[in-house]
C-alpha cells in the first residue's frame, strides 16, 4: 500500500503523470523555437511506450508514472537544436518502421513481448561504441535514464536518495563528483 | 558628471575585492567598493541553493539553445543551477590568436568567483618564491614566504580553512586550521596503500575554505548538501558574502556599488598620481565619476589588466603602470598534468543526494627534498576521489526491464581518480592587450589573449600522466587507465593570474614590494595580476594574504599622509 508521501509523489511531484499516464499526448501540437512542430500525439505515445519498456513500472512507477514522456517533450521542444530535432523524429519513425517490417504492425501494436525484442535489439546494436553514426537509441535510452532518475519519483521513491543520506551516511561522507545531476 | 569623494576605492568584490575592502574599512578609512555586475544578497539571492533535479527545466543538462559561451569553457557556465553566477561571453567578448584558444571564465557579481570558486585553499611555499631566480623563468618575487607567512596566518583564522596540517615542504601552514573533513573508508584505505607504496608523498584531504566547526552564528558547519557552486545561506563556505563583506559593512565606512563598470582609472595631470574612477552605469550607460586618496585595483587578474591600459593617458600612453612595457606579460594559469583511475573494491552505500566538499590532496613531490626530474622543471600537486557508480551507469550499461532497473537500484563499482594540476612556467610571450577591433555590450575594447602552453608545460602534463597511473599500480590497484594527454587550453583551470609582476626594479616590474604601482604609488593591484608565478597550488589564498598585506601597508602609508 503506498504512503501518503508515496502518494503525494506520484500523484503530484511527477507533474499528474502517473494519474493521466499517456492521457496527455493529446496535447495541441505547436511550433518550437527552432520552427520544426512540436512531438505529435503519436509520437509522444511512442515515447511513452519505449520509455516504460526501459524503465517499467514494478514495485515503484516506471517511466510513464515519474513523468519521463513530458521530460522528453520538453527536450524535443525546448532543448534539443533544429538538426536533433528531425533526427529525433526521423529515429521515432524508423522505430515504427522496423516493427512494421518485423511484426506488420506499429510499435505501439505490438504485443509487450515484441515490444521488449525490438528494444532489447535496439539496445545491443546501440552498445557499439564505434558505430558511425551512433544508433539512435543510445540517446533515446540516455535520456529515458536521465528523465527517470532525476524525477522525484525515481530520486525519492525508487532510489530512496535523500539530502540527509551524505550527513547520515555510516560509512562517511561520500564525495559526489556528479553532484545532483 | 556627478563626483563623490572617498578615501580609498576599491574596484572589484571577489576574494581580492572583498578583503581590500574589510581590512582598509576597518582601519579606518572610508572605501567605495564598485562591481561591473548586479547586487547578489547573502543568501537571499541563491535561488537555486537547495533545489532538487526535478525543479529544474533540463533537470540539469543545460539550457542548449541559450548557450552562455562561445569559447571553450566550464561547463559550470552553462548549468541551469549555476548559469546566473557566470559571465556571458556573448555580452562579454574577447580574442584569442586561432591556434591559441583560450578559457576565460569570469564572475561578474558583486561577490565575483568567490561564490563560484572550488575553494581548495593552500599556501604558497617557500620554494614557490625563490623558483624563479633559481631557473631564471620569469621574474624574481620581491617578497619571500617569510614576508607573506605572518598575512597567511591572518587570513586563515578569518575565513576558516578545513584540513590537516603536515610536516612537508610544499605544504606549509595549518596554524588556524579547523579539522579536516573525514574520508570515507575507500579514501581512507587510499591513504594506508599511499603511506605504504610512496612514503615520501602524504595524502591527505583536501585544505578547504569550508567550514567543519562554526565561526560565530552566521557561519555554520557545512552541512553537506552538495552544490556549493550555487552559494551558501548558512555562510558554511568563504566568499565574500559570507565573509569580508559583513565585517567591512560593520564598520559603516564602507560603500557599495554594483552595476558600476569602471570604465578608466583617472590621474592627475601630472600623472602622478590616481585621482579616482570613471564609471559607467551598466544599466542605463551614465557615465559619472568619484575621487579616492588610493585606489586599488581587485577586478580580477585579466579584468585588472584590461582597466589598467583602458586608463592609458598622455601622461601613460602605454597603459597606467606600464612604464616598463611589462603591463599584460607572463600571463599564466595551471596546467592540467594529467589524470589516472582505477578501479577498487568497495561496500554498498546508500545513495546520496549532495555530498562533501573538497577532494583529495596530495602536495607537491616532483623537484623537491632531493627529487630532480630530467624532463621538466617545478612541479605538480594532485587531487584525488573515490567514489561509486550511481545511475548515470545506466546509459553504459547494456539491458532495459525491471532486472535492468533493479540493477540500478544499487550503487555500482567503486573507482579511485588522481589528477595533477601543475604550475606553468611564467613565458613573456603569454601576454594580453586591448583588441583595436572588438568591444564589449557596452562599446568597451576587449582584451585579446595570446597565451599557450610551453615545453615544460607539456613535459609536466606527460610526466604527470605517468607518475599518476604508476602511483596507482604501486598501490595494487586494478584496471588502471592513464588519461590522454591533450593539448591543453590554459584557462581552463580558471587560475589566470599574471601580468602585472612585482619587483624591486620599476624598469623591470609593474608593482613594488606592497603591490603599488611603481608609477602611481597611490593605485596598487593586488589580485591574480600580482602574480610572477603560479606554483603548483590554487592561488586565491595568496591573493588574500597579499591584498591583506597591502591595504595594511596602504592604510598606515595614508595615517600617516604619504598617500
Amino acid at each position: 500500500m503506498l504512503s501518503r508521501r508515496t502518494m503525494l509523489i506520484v500523484t503530484g511531484g511527477a507533474g499528474a503523470a502517473g494519474l493521466v499516464g499517456v492521457g496527455s499526448a493529446k496535447a495541441v501540437t505547436r511550433v518550437t523555437s527552432t520552427g520544426e512542430a512540436s512531438l505529435t500525439a503519436q509520437e509522444f505515445r511512442l515515447i511513452a511506450a519505449m520509455a516504460e519498456g526501459i524503465i517499467p513500472k514494478t514495485d515503484t512507477p516506471g517511466a510513464i508514472g515519474a513523468g519521463v514522456p513530458e521530460f522528453f517533450r520538453t527536450i524535443f521542444n525546448d532543448w534539443f537544436l533544429k538538426d536533433e530535432q528531425i533526427a529525433f523524429r526521423a529515429s521515432l519513425k524508423a522505430y515504427d518502421d522496423e516493427a512494421k517490417l518485423r511484426f506488420t504492425k506499429t510499435f505501439l501494436r505490438c504485443t509487450a513481448a515484441q515490444q521488449s525484442e525490438l528494444l532489447n535489439d535496439w539496445d545491443k546494436k546501440s552498445a557499439n561504441m564505434f558505430a558511425r553514426p551512433p544508433h539512435p537509441f543510445g540517446q533515446f535510452k540516455k535520456l529515458t535514464i536521465h528523465g527517470y532518475y532525476t524525477s522525484q519519483v525515481g530520486l525519492e521513491l525508487e532510489l530512496k536518495a535523500t539530502m540527509d543520506a551524505a550527513q547520515n551516511d555510516p560509512n562517511g561522507p561520500l564525495i559526489q563528483p556528479v553532484s545532483l545531476f | 558628471m556627478a563626483q563623490e569623494t572617498y578615501d580609498a576605492i576599491v574596484v572589484g568584490s571577489g576574494v581580492s575585492g572583498g578583503w581590500a575592502a574589510k581590512e582598509l574599512t576597518e582601519r579606518g578609512l572610508k572605501v567605495l567598493m564598485l562591481d561591473r555586475g548586479r547586487m547578489v544578497r547573502h543568501g537571499e539571492d541563491y535561488v537555486t541553493e537547495h533545489k532538487a533535479p526535478y525543479e529544474f527545466k533540463f533537470r540539469g543538462l543545460g539550457d542548449k539553445r541559450n548557450s552562455q559561451s562561445d569559447y571553450p569553457n566550464n561547463a559550470l557556465a552553462n548549468r541551469e543551477d549555476t548559469k546566473h553566477f557566470f559571465a556571458d561571453t556573448k555580452l562579454h567578448p574577447y580574442t584569442t590568436p586561432k591556434d591559441r584558444p583560450f578559457a576565460w571564465t569570469r564572475g561578474n557579481q558583486v561577490g565575483g568567483k568567490s561564490l563560484m570558486w572550488s575553494r581548495q585553499t593552500y599556501r604558497m611555499a617557500p620554494v614557490n618564491f625563490e623558483e624563479n631566480a633559481i631557473d631564471g623563468h620569469g621574474l624574481d618575487w620581491p617578497i619571500r614566504y617569510a614576508d607573506i607567512e605572518s598575512w597567511y596566518d591572518y587570513v586563515e583564522k578569518f575565513i576558516g580553512i578545513s584540513g590537516t596540517a603536515i610536516d612537508y615542504p610544499t605544504a606549509p601552514g595549518g596554524k588556524y586550521l579547523q579539522p579536516g573533513f573525514p574520508l570515507n573508508p575507500i579514501e581512507k584505505d587510499m591513504q594506508a596503500r599511499m603511506a605504504k607504496a610512496f612514503p615520501d608523498r602524504p595524502l591527505t584531504v583536501a585544505r578547504m575554505a569550508n567550514l567543519t566547526q562554526a565561526i560565530g552564528d552566521d557561519r555554520q558547519p557545512c552541512h553537506y548538501c552538495g552544490p556549493c557552486g550555487r552559494g551558501c545561506s548558512t555562510g558554511s563556505y568563504f566568499s565574500t558574502q559570507s565573509s569580508t563583506l559583513p565585517a567591512a559593512m560593520a564598520t559603516q565606512r564602507l560603500t557599495v556599488l554594483p552595476d558600476s563598470i569602471v570604465t578608466r582609472i583617472l590621474t592627475s595631470e601630472s600623472g602622478e598620481r590616481a585621482t579616482g574612477v570613471e564609471v559607467m552605469d551598466a544599466n542605463t550607460r551614465e557615465k559619472r565619476s568619484y575621487n579616492a586618496r588610493i585606489v586599488f585595483v581587485c577586478a580580477s587578474a585579466l579584468e585588472s589588466l584590461r582597466l589598467l591600459m583602458l586608463s592609458a593617458n598622455d601622461r601613460h600612453p602605454n597603459g597606467l603602470g606600464n612604464s616598463s612595457g611589462l603591463l599584460g606579460k607572463y600571463i599564466m594559469d595551471h596546467v592540467g598534468a594529467g589524470g589516472a583511475m582505477a578501479t577498487t573494491k568497495g561496500p554498498q552505500t546508500p545513495h546520496i543526494w549532495g555530498g562533501r566538499p573538497g577532494v583529495m590532496w596530495i602536495p607537491r613531490f616532483r623537484n623537491i627534498n632531493g627529487d630532480k626530474r630530467p624532463d621538466y622543471l617545478r612541479g605538480y600537486q594532485c587531487n584525488g576521489i573515490a567514489f561509486n557508480d550511481d545511475w548515470q551507469r545506466g546509459a553504459r550499461m547494456p539491458g532495459i526491464g525491471v532486472d535492468f532497473k533493479n540493477t540500478l537500484r544499487q550503487t555500482g563499482g567503486w573507482h579511485v581518480i588522481l589528477t595533477g594540476s601543475g604550475e606553468m612556467l611564467p613565458d613573456i610571450g603569454n601576454k594580453v592587450s586591448l583588441d583595436p577591433d572588438v568591444r564589449d555590450a557596452w562599446g568597451i575594447p576587449v582584451l585579446h589573449i595570446d597565451v599557450g602552453l610551453g615545453d615544460n608545460d607539456m613535459a609536466m602534463a606527460k610526466g604527470g600522466s605517468e607518475d599518476l597511473a604508476e602511483m596507482l599500480k604501486n598501490m595494487g590497484y586494478e584496471g588502471v587507465f592513464k588519461f590522454p594527454v591533450g593539448k591543453g587550453v590554459p584557462g581552463t583551470s580558471i587560475h589566470e593570474m599574471g601580468g602585472a609582476p612585482m619587483g624591486h626594479d620599476k624598469r623591470k616590474s609593474v608593482l613594488d614590494v606592497n603591490n603599488r604601482a611603481h608609477d602611481i604609488p597611490n593605485l596598487f593591484v593586488t589580485d591574480g595580476a600580482a602574480m610572477n608565478s603560479c606554483s603548483q597550488s590554487n592561488p586565491s589564498f595568496t591573493y588574500m594574504a597579499m591584498t591583506a598585506r597591502a591595504a595594511a601597508f596602504a592604510a598606515a602609508e595614508f595615517k600617516a599622509g604619504r598617500l
